[in-house]
């Protein structure tokens, strides 16, 4: 049971202005890997590269799951990704939401499956809520329990503590300690306390915008 | 084989079930459908009057309004996705395919409900010659599917443009004009009730026309999806 993603000298550019380039790093399950960097420097733009949401200027990225290569267009259903740029459905309840989002990627899961997501996620007694209803808090767990569908064997945390209470950060923490032998974590976050605790491989992006250092 | 076929319907299934649940809880597609019809055919019927029309102007006058009406639901289906951002998870979860395949039958599901009640409040309010009637119920149903068909993919392509008002209409008139003089044209000739023969080129222009475009819409949805 190995992941391994790799990224070789990734660039993106939007109208000629260059977000970043020259990335190249190695990310694999048992080590997350933490982005950071002021804003603007392209951390939000490369998770989007890296899962595939926005296709790089140059460079290239390839994921490798128990040998087996996975180019870029066929990593539907093997990536988890959170983000403030993303919601789940607010006229669908929680549980429709998990259900919709496993079925469409075409691993249909019991309904005991979705409530021990959302129980994990500690939003088992909002389930049937719609999340229009919910606080910004409890959408930022539901997005998390979305990324946990179908064990993802890459997890994209984008700010993941956005939103989150003292309860949630801890909720963050402890899915990031079960799930990081088993699964490639790439984050990006300012929280200094995040990086010192997950940061185990670091990226820093830049001042000068464009530029790893 | 069978199991990827089953696996490739259970999610398509999901996408249509979703698009649904959504509607019926929002009503914006349904409402607006229903608006946009039942005016235009209120104040169409007051402005004819007692008048009789053509069957020109009665074929001209139903696609006009079946037009507006599915460009004001049609649309949405992609818009949507953008301004709330959901379309960021839909992305990951679901394949191109899919997404197209399962938006488009839900917005022929959603039309084919709406030209049937258009149909029905034309006939009760502007009383139209019906010579044809089977050859009507042909055409009709093939016309409003290209509709579709071609107002999806070009919804999908507006929903990533920033003035999604005024590129709609200037993509939609190229695209969709050969559509309508053909549509016209044989909805008029079974107005008047005449022969089969007279229109076997026009349904044939349709069939090809729904084969053209959703091939290509197959074929290049991934790009206009992803990028």
């Amino acid at each position: 049971m190995t992941a391994q993603l790799n990224c070789r000298h990734l660039k993106k550019s939007y109208n000629g202005k260059v977000i970043f380039q020259g990335i190249s790093c190695t990310c694999s399950a048992g080590e997350p890997f933490v982005v950071t960097g002021p804003n603007g420097a392209g951390k939000s733009t490369l998770l989007k590269v890296i899962c595939g949401l926005l296709r790089p200027t140059a460079g290239s990225i390839e994921l490798e799951i128990d040998g087996n290569t996975i180019e870029r267009d066929q990593l539907y259903g093997h990536v988890g990704y959170v983000s403030p740029d993303m919601n789940m459905y607010d006229n669908l309840t929680a549980y429709e939401n998990l259900d919709f989002f496993a079925a469409v990627r075409g691993n249909p899961m019991e309904k005991a499956q979705i409530m021990d997501i959302l129980e994990l996620t500690q939003l088992k007694e909002a389930s049937h809520k719609f999340v229009g209803h919910y606080s910004s808090g409890m959408k930022q767990r539901l997005k998390l329990a979305g990324a946990l569908l179908n064990n993802p064997r890459v997890l994209i945390l984008d700010e993941p503590s956005t939103n989150l209470d003292t309860k949630g950060k801890n909720l963050l923490k402890e899915i990031v300690a079960d799930r990081k032998k088993k699964s490639i974590i790439i984050i990006a976050t300012n929280e200094t306390e995040e990086v010192a605790l997950f940061g185990q491989s670091l990226l820093q992006l830049g001042n000068t915008p464009g530029r790893a250092s | 084989m069978g199991k990827v076929y089953c696996n490739w319907v259970t999610r398509l299934a999901a996408l249509v079930k979703k698009e649904i649940l959504e509607e019926f809880r929002t009503r914006y597609a349904i409402n607006s459908l229903l608006m946009f019809a039942v005016t235009s055919l209120v104040m169409v019927s007051f402005a004819v009057g007692v008048s009789t029309l053509s069957s020109a102007l009665h074929a001209s006058l139903l696609w006009i309004i079946l037009f507006f009406a599915s460009m004001s639901g049609v649309a949405r289906a992609f818009v949507k996705e953008e301004e709330k951002n959901t379309s960021y998870a839909l992305r990951l979860a679901a394949t191109p395919s899919i997404v197209y395949l399962g938006k488009l039958l839900y917005n022929f599901i959603i039309m084919s409900a709406l030209t049937l009640l258009v149909l029905l409040l034309y006939l009760f309010f502007l009383n139209p010659p019906l010579g044809n009637i089977p050859l009507l119920l042909l055409v009709v149903p093939l016309g409003v599917t290209c509709l579709v068909t071609a107002g999806t993919t070009i919804a999908a392509i507006v929903a990533k443009a920033s003035s999604q008002g005024t590129l709609l209409p200037v993509l939609a008139f190229p695209v969709l004009l050969p559509l309508f003089i053909t549509v016209i044209h044989a909805t008029r000739i079974t107005l008047d009730g005449r022969e089969t023969a007279e229109i076997i080129q026009a349904l044939l222009f349709l069939i090809s026309y729904e084969v053209v475009i959703l091939t290509a819409s197959l074929l290049l949805f991934d790009y206009v999806w992803n990028d």
